[in-house]
């Protein structure tokens, strides 16, 4: 269900996807057959990625080897499958760094994206856990979840943003209300269908998880284990001491964590992480991404202590100074145009202003072709009013080196010229003019032939508008047939997943497996003496037992293991890549959890058990239904042996005490 | 057809004010009361910007710089005609006319009137400023 929901998201059209070169790099390697010539070729095309592959090809080395120069060393020094990441995770840097989404930070965002990428590759160099390459990647890519979620719902995201906070699960929660989907399970989808590898997807749906669950659980290991060290002091670096909602005691523990993880005394963990700022910050300037030395973090458990023992100190109640959503430069005048006016004449040029001045337009004025280029690229003009003829780039070559690049596409474009020969016209409209007025220019044609433009662009904006609305549309249409879809698959009293989902997730998991030859399991769930309850107590309570029994079952299922309502008292847990052994323990986890839960409502107060039956593809299963059967007797097998256990298909049941917690 | 006069742009500048006044008084007009600094700023400007371009005239005359000719001619003509300075820039619509043919003949004699009327330009301009 959340793999439909991601391709609906992809369907809007408005996912981040890398541009360019990154592009041709993702088609040439979708293939498990492509040559690492065609890649190099690929990333020369691009000079500044060229030099950024480099930068890591040699940062990643061990120290003492030489430094590379070249693509075709840095392929032979990471390998053509790294590289190929590296390549494709710098070039979606490059975009997506302003959007519609007003309430994410997208410079925030890139900035902690790069901290986190510089810290993944320290950190993976130091512990030798993964390459440093890629654990670069990896860190970079971690959160690009949430980049699609801003770029896909720009104003859904940004109140739900405004209101979840800054804890990340409770974000992912308000997410997966709002949008069927939360940004790990987006950015866990997109990495995989970039082709790159499944340890990448598995850290990044876990480094965002709490770690220590009650009953010891939530190990991390592997990247996983990286790419959570490298997010809290990415966090460190990011945080200054005038920051707002500084969970500080959750900072000192995740820099406490990681230098126990790296082994190292308080001055050699300083040295460490000075080390990963000074290249946070001097990536930063390679891919101008704002990067500045925060808090020293040697101060960081100053300020836990402090802000543990009273309320938040004084000084850090900062002023409220509101996070600046990067609103464009308004424009003074309601109906004021941006002009750009360019002459090599100087008096034309002052009379030109003047008068588009006076008209209430905002005008910025070149002497030359090549200037007002440069210009028309920073001032973003909707009308550029040039002479034609002109010393180096005239008029017209200008109006075509404008007509080449997107933002110069849709700017009105006004000729000066003296002279009006049907040839020259002709030449002028080819080139891309909007129209011309003849010099010298009088003053009220020039007005009126500018007013004519001024209803073209108004009319591009409106389009431009009426498109956007109707993306939004589409967007808003996908996440109501998504609500449908999920109330149709939702069980009304539990909330859970009903049979019908449940069957139909099955099946594809059972594909995925036989696929991919990965172990598949699931949880058979009966509540213990559910008639007796009914008959005791009323429907009402037995309702109550079956929701209750159903929150207890979804908060102490991990990622992945999906909590079911089959239907009466019966609950299936289907779990993914899981063998018996390990569903076996997540059956026992859940026995327990049930049996220490005590259910109250109304006069009622009680605890109830369930018997569980686990069953695992394999000799003993060959097909789905075989699979629900097997584990429908083992929980049979459970009940008879007392209830209050678990069973496993193909064993004996063992003594209920043995494993009874 | 020759030139013979080294005045070519006719009626004689004797005859024909070196500044037309109504342009002027349209500039004026143009300023009023939000910039009624403008003519005089038009001026400044251009008694500052002709002088470089009757240089690069003069230079491109004397190395035969077809091309730069035209653009200068060009340049001056516009702003001489914004200014209401009617006669030089006929004579440098000529000379621009000429020089994008890339014919030489009569461009000495155009230039050399060029000169002529520039001086009589600036000198009228420099009494309106005063």
């Amino acid at each position: 269900m959340i793999k439909k929901t991601f391709d609906e998201l992809k369907l809007t059209g408005n996912l981040p996807s890398p541009p360019g070169v990154g592009m041709r790099i993702l088609k040439l390697t979708q293939g498990e057959d492509f040559s690492a010539e065609e890649i190099g070729q690929a990333i020369m095309a691009d000079p500044a990625l060229t030099g950024r592959l480099l930068k890591i090809a040699n940062s990643a080395a061990a120290g003492g080897a030489s430094a590379v120069t070249t693509v075709s060393e840095a392929t032979m020094r990471l390998g053509v499958r790294a590289v190929r990441n590296v390549a494709l995770g710098l070039s979606l840097v490059s975009n997506y760094r302003q959007g519609a989404c007003s309430a994410f930070q997208y410079d925030r965002y890139w900035s902690m994206s790069l901290a986190r990428a510089v810290a993944a590759q320290a950190i993976s160099r130091a512990t030798r856990i993964g390459t440093p390459a890629e654990a670069y990647v990896l860190g970079l890519l971690a959160d690009i979840g949430s980049l699609a979620l801003a770029c896909v719902h720009p104003e859904d995201y940004a109140r739900l943003l405004g209101a979840a906070g800054t804890q990340r699960m409770a974000l992912r929660r308000a997410e997966r209300q709002s949008f069927e989907i939360d940004h790990a399970e987006v950015g866990a989808y997109m990495l995989e269908e970039w082709g790159l590898p499944s340890t990448f997807t598995e850290a990044v749906l876990a480094y965002e998880e709490p770690r220590n669950a009650k009953d010891g659980a939530g190990r991390r290991a592997g990247l996983t284990q990286v790419l959570a060290l490298a997010s809290g002091l990415a966090e460190a670096c990011l945080t200054t001491e005038s920051s707002e909602n500084v969970d500080w005691a959750g900072l000192a523990r995740a820099l406490e964590e990681l230098r126990e993880r790296l082994g190292l005394h308080e001055a050699q963990f300083n040295e460490f992480c000075n080390g990963v700022i000074r290249e946070w910050i001097e990536w930063g300037a390679t891919l101008k991404v704002p990067a500045q030395r925060g808090i020293e973090l040697a101060r960081i458990g100053e300020f836990a202590a402090r802000a543990g023992s009273a309320s938040a100190p004084s000084h850090l109640v900062a002023p409220s100074v509101p996070v600046a959503p990067q609103a464009p430069a308004a424009t003074p005048a309601a109906q004021g145009l941006r002009v750009l006016a360019v002459d090599d004449d100087p008096t034309s040029l002052k009379l030109l202003e003047h008068l588009l001045v006076r008209s209430g337009h905002v005008v910025s004025v070149a002497r030359d072709g090549t200037a007002a280029l440069q210009l028309a690229l920073e001032a973003n003009p909707q009308v550029v009013i040039a002479d034609w003829l002109m010393p180096g780039m005239d008029g017209l070559e200008l109006c075509r080196a404008l007509r080449r690049i997107e933002a110069g596409r849709d700017i009105f474009f006004l000729l000066l010229t003296g002279r009006v020969e049907e040839d020259r016209v002709v030449e002028a409209f080819d080139a891309g003019v909007d129209d011309f007025v003849t010099k010298p220019f009088n003053p009220r044609i020039l007005l009126a032939r500018l007013k004519g433009g001024q209803r073209v662009i108004e009319l591009k904006q409106q389009v431009e508008s009426e498109r956007s609305t109707v993306r939004n549309q589409v967007a808003e249409l996908g996440q109501l047939t998504r609500k449908l879809r999920t109330a149709a698959m939702t069980d009304v009293l539990t909330e859970l997943p009903n049979r019908r989902y449940a069957l139909k997730k099955l099946e594809q998991e059972w594909d995925s497996s036989v696929r991919n030859d990965r172990p598949l399991s699931v949880i058979m769930v009966d509540v213990d003496h559910f008639k007796q309850v009914n008959d005791t107590h009323g429907h009402g309570i037995g309702d109550l037992v079956l929701r209750e029994t159903a929150g207890v079952l979804r908060d102490h299922s991990r990622l992945g293991e999906e909590p079911t309502r089959l239907g009466g008292e019966e609950f299936l847990v289907i779990c993914p890549n899981t063998n018996l052994q390990q569903a076996r323990a997540c059956a026992e986890r859940l026995r327990v959890a049930v049996a220490a839960h005590e259910m109250r409502g109304g006069a009622y107060a009680g605890r109830i058990t369930v018997s569980l039956g686990v069953a695992a593809r394999g000799p003993e299963a060959k097909s789905i239904d075989a699979l629900i059967k097997g584990a429908d007797e083992a929980v049979y097998a459970a009940k008879s042996a007392g209830r209050n256990q678990v069973s496993c298909l193909g064993e004996s049941v063992s003594a209920p005490q043995a494993r009874s917690a | 057809m020759s030139v013979s006069l080294p005045n070519p742009g006719s009626p004689a500048p004797s005859e024909r004010p070196a500044i037309d006044a109504a342009a002027l008084d349209a500039l004026r007009e143009l300023g009023g009361r939000d910039e009624p600094g403008l003519l005089r700023e038009l001026i400044a400007i251009y008694l500052e910007d002709a002088p470089q371009r009757l240089a690069e005239i003069r230079s491109a005359l004397e190395r035969g710089d077809l091309e730069l000719l035209e653009r200068a001619s060009h340049t001056l003509k516009s702003s001489s005609a914004n200014i209401g300075a009617r006669t030089l820039s006929d004579c440098c619509q000529r000379i621009e006319a000429t020089a994008r043919r890339r014919k030489s003949e009569g461009l000495d004699e155009l230039c050399a009137a060029a000169e002529a009327h520039w001086n009589a330009v600036a000198s009228a301009l420099r009494e309106v400023r005063a």
